[in-house]
Parts: structure tokens; C-alpha cells; sequence
């Protein structure tokens, strides 16, 4: 071997004493011909002791103080991280139990929701025996001055935001089918008054009842409806009002009627129930509506 | 007597002996290994240890890629914190120093390069820059004095300093791993992910251009 080129591989070998004896005896045998490579690889040895030379350079005495606080800087996490680290901690959770706990969950805090709606709104909670005992006559609310009295209405429930005129004339489309009496309790606890009127006819206390149907036969054609009907039921003292009206005027009627006097929902005896007649643009809704004497 | 019984021995003893020594402990491994392993559980004194006893090399290996106190400190601060934030990814299949030696090496390729992209070796007066390499040659050491004196100088250091930081990142990285921190080619392979052959004749093309840049300068 006496090309240069392949001498100064073995430079690398020798200088690590890690050639064999062949190379080495190969080497020194080049270089003791070749003054070229000789001074490659005098320089080559000292480049290598150079490096090898270099003091270590120390670091500063405060180095370990100095990588302990950029650890602690690093061990403040944020709040993003506490959560991830918390969520992580938790044991594994199998999806349905994690399912079945979060329906849990959201039902406890929907009951919740609601005892507190009931606690906060006074109406919410007394609207409850108010929709168990109406129906057939038997209920209805207290205090009322009667259609034609003029005098304001006075029961809270009326006066409760879950009353406004804003309930939509779409309950008029809800077919026929309630009886109060057989929805049970927890769930008649939560409808508003215009729920109740909503499906089912109305009742209405007043103690002057022909005063009360003339003031709601002057109504009806203001909501652009007509009287179709008007009898006298099988009880004394009561009569039934059937009235042909726009369903998007269903609203304004009952609010017309929840302003100016008792208004209770559900059918009585012999009372019909609405019907709601399809023609052009517009449903009408036959509504019957009863009036009972007040108590 | 014939020499195939005791050949037989040799044999035998040779084998016991290499059993012996294969399942002594390694002080060093295990106690790192130790180490490593409370530091995963949330020991942060084990780590404060392994840092002590690390401190100096990864340092110094800091240095030799930036050339720098100030960026050395913050290098070897970043090799630490990224060790300590992988530590759980640390297997055990090679040496802790190995491993640590692997972050330290890839940082400190990656802020070299980050550095010299900035021009800062050229804003400190040193080298990066082709138009600077005569820094090497305003530096002419004394001859007068003996090979060991002229190693020592810190004059040479300057300037075999500067040598280093003109090599490529690849031809730095591997002559900072074996001519300065000394690491086996085994363990330069294993941190490098090469061939040990191929290491070899890197470090050599390496150390060639070690030897143009001091030639210059001896010139």
C-alpha cells in the first residue's frame, strides 16, 4: 500500500492505536519515503492532540441552583395542565359507565334546576294544584272578578312571566286528549297556564255568567271569529260558548280571557272538544268555552 | 499426558472467569439506572445527583458547540430540562450517559446551527464566516515554546476553539463526542445512529479539516 491517499486513511487507525501491525509497519513505511504525508501526519497527530488538549471548560458553581429553577419554572403548570394532569390521574373509565355518569349527572342538575325554579318563582310552585283539581268544573282559580266585571285579574298565576301572551297558537294543533286527572303528578306540577288552556277548552269562573258570555261574544269578531254555537250544559248556572276562530288568534283570546278573568283549561261535561279546520292560508279552531259560576 | 485435558480446563477456567466479570455489577450503570429510575417516580434529588455528576462533561461538550459562557450555561440548562422532561422515554437499552450524551449532541448541533443562521459567531468577533478566517492566522502561536507549552496556551485553545467552530455541524458533533469528550466509537455510533464504520471515517474527514485549518495557522 503506498498511495498517499490510502495511506492517510489509516492515519485515523494509528492515531487511536488501533492499527495492526501490518498497517502500521505499512504506514510508517510511506511516510519515511513519502516527506508529504509525513508532515500530513504530524500535523494530523497534533490536530488530534489539540482537540484532545482542549481544558475542560466548568461550569458555573450555581449551575445545579440555576437547572433546579428552570425545573421548577417548568413544574408551575398552567390551569390547562393541572386539568389534563387531574383528568389523567383519574382512573380508566369504561365509556358506558362514563355515559350512564354523565346522564346521571345531568339529571340530578336538571332536578336541581327545577326545585330551584320552583323555589325562586312563586307561580311555578302554585300553578301545581291548580292543574290537579281543574277539569269538569271541579277546579279553578280563586279571586276572579268575572269577564264582564272589568276589574283586574288578581291570581298570581296570571301575573307569572310563564303566563304571557306569548305562548304560541301551535298548542291549538295538539290533538284532543287530556284529562287532568290522569297525567300524573310530577308532571302537571310543571306546565304554565297556557299550557293547560293550550289543548284542551276553556272554562271560565265568573260570578255573573251572562255578563261574562256577552263580553266574550263582543271579543270574538275583534279576533276576527264568530260565534257558532252557544248552550246550556246539563249543570245549572253553567253555559258553553262555542266560538270559531283564526288559530293564530288563539293567543290573543286567551289572553283576553286570562286578563279579565278566572281561566281554567280542560273539558267538562258535555263540553266539545277544539277543532281545528284546515282553510287556505289559515287554520280556525272551534273552541267551546264554559263558564261556571265562581265559588 | 496428553494436552487435550488441559486444554479442556483452560477452557473451563477461561469461561468461569468471563462469567465472573460479565455478572459483576456496573457501579456506574446501576447507580444511574437507580437513579433514572426514582427521578421517573418524582424524585427530583435523584436528578439534582445525575446532574452533579454530569454537569462538567455536558458543559464543557455545551461550550465546545457555542463557544460561548453565556450560551454554554443556557445549553447545558435546556440538555438537562429536555432530559428531565424525556426521562420516561429513557429504556435503559444503552448507558444513561449514552442517551444523555444523544440529547446534549442533538441540541447542541441544532443551537449551533441556530446561532451561526443568526450571525452570531460573526457579531463575536469569531468564525462562521468565510471573510473572518484570517482570526486564525492574526493568532500565530510562539514556536519558541515546547509541544506541551503550546498545547496548553490559551492561545491555542483560541484557536483550535475557532477550528472547531468552522466545521460543519456533523464534523463539530463528532469531533467534539470523540477528540474532546473521548466517547468510545461504540458509543459515538449509538448516539449518532451510525455505522461504526462510517463513524469512523466521518471523525477522520473531520480531523483532516482540523489539520487544514491549524496547517494554515502553523504556517
Amino acid at each position: 500500500m503506498s498511495d498517499c491517499k490510502e495511506i492517510s486513511e489509516l492515519f485515523l487507525a494509528c492515531c487511536d492505536g488501533e492499527a495492526d501491525e501490518p498497517s502500521e509497519t505499512s504506514l510508517h513505511t510511506h511516510l519515511t519515503d513519502c516527506p508529504t504525508c509525513s508532515e500530513d501526519f504530524r500535523l494530523y497527530r497534533f490536530a488530534v492532540q489539540s482537540l484532545g488538549s482542549l481544558e475542560p471548560v466548568a461550569p458555573p458553581p450555581d449551575f445545579l441552583a440555576q437547572v433546579n429553577a428552570r425545573l421548577d419554572d417548568l413544574h408551575s403548570p398552567s390551569l390547562l395542565d393541572q386539568i389534563k394532569d387531574y383528568l389523567s390521574s383519574v382512573p380508566y373509565i369504561p365509556l358506558p359507565v362514563g355515559l350512564v355518569a354523565i346522564l346521571f349527572l345531568a339529571a340530578l342538575g336538571f332536578s336541581v334546576y327545577k326545585q330551584t325554579l320552583i323555589d325562586i318563582v312563586p307561580g311555578f310552585a302554585s300553578d301545581k294544584p291548580l292543574a290537579t283539581t281543574h277539569g269538569g268544573g271541579a277546579g279553578g282559580i280563586q279571586g276572579s272578578k268575572g269577564i264582564g266585571s272589568g276589574a283586574a285579574y288578581t291570581a298570581e298565576a296570571v301575573s307569572s312571566p310563564l303566563a304571557g301572551p306569548s305562548s304560541p297558537p301551535s298548542h291549538v294543533s295538539v290533538p284532543f286528549s287530556t284529562n287532568p286527572h290522569s297525567v300524573p303528578l310530577e308532571m302537571t306540577a310543571a306546565p304554565t297556564i297556557a299550557d293547560r288552556i293550550g289543548a284542551d277548552n276553556l272554562t271560565v269562573e265568573s260570578p255573573r255568567i251572562d255578563a261574562a258570555v256577552q263580553s266574550v261574544k263582543r271579543l270574538v269578531p275583534d279576533l276576527n271569529g264568530k260565534i257558532v254555537n252557544e248552550d246550556a250544559t246539563t249543570r245549572a248556572k253553567e253555559k258553553v260558548l262555542g266560538v270559531m276562530i283564526p288559530s293564530r288568534a288563539y293567543g290573543d283570546l286567551t289572553t283576553e280571557l286570562i286578563n279579565h278573568g278566572a281561566v281554567e283549561a280542560g273539558a267538562g261535561t258535555g263540553v266539545h272538544p277544539p277543532q281545528k279546520l284546515e282553510g287556505g292560508h289559515d287554520s280556525s279552531v272551534l273552541l267551546h268555552i264554559r263558564f261556571i259560576p265562581s265559588r | 499426558m496428553p494436552p487435550f485435558p488441559e486444554t479442556i480446563l483452560f477452557c473451563l477456567c477461561l469461561n468461569i472467569v468471563v462469567l465472573i466479570v460479565s455478572s459483576l455489577p456496573n457501579p456506574d450503570g446501576d447507580e444511574d439506572k437507580a437513579l433514572v429510575e426514582a427521578c421517573v417516580r418524582g424524585d427530583r434529588e435523584a436528578f439534582s445527583k445525575l446532574v452533579a455528576k454530569y454537569q462538567r462533561k455536558i458543559y464543557n461538550l455545551a461550550f465546545r458547540f457555542v463557544g460561548d459562557n453565556e450560551e454554554a450555561n443556557d445549553l447545558a440548562q435546556e440538555i438537562f430540562t429536555a432530559a428531565y422532561q424525556n426521562l420516561s422515554k429513557f429504556r435503559g437499552d444503552a448507558k444513561f450517559s449514552t442517551w444523555l450524551f444523544q440529547i446534549a449532541s442533538n441540541r447542541g448541533k441544532n443551537r449551533f446551527k441556530y446561532l451561526k443562521r443568526r450571525g452570531y459567531f460573526v457579531s463575536r468577533g469569531g468564525t462562521g464566516n468565510d471573510d473572518d478566517k484570517d482570526s486564525l492566522h492574526r493568532e500565530v502561536p510562539d514556536d519558541s515554546r515546547s509541544p506541551e507549552e503550546l498545547l496548553a496556551s490559551k492561545q491555542m485553545q483560541r484557536i483550535v476553539q475557532d477550528a472547531i467552530d468552522e466545521l460543519e455541524p456533523d464534523h463539530k458533533e463528532i469531533v467534539i463526542l470523540r477528540d474532546i469528550e473521548g466517547l468510545s466509537y461504540e458509543e459515538i455510533a449509538t448516539i449518532l445512529n451510525l455505522p461504526e464504520g462510517t463513524t469512523k471515517s466521518r471523525l477522520h474527514r473531520a480531523r483532516m479539516v482540523v489539520k487544514e485549518k491549524l496547517k494554515k495557522v502553523m504556517q
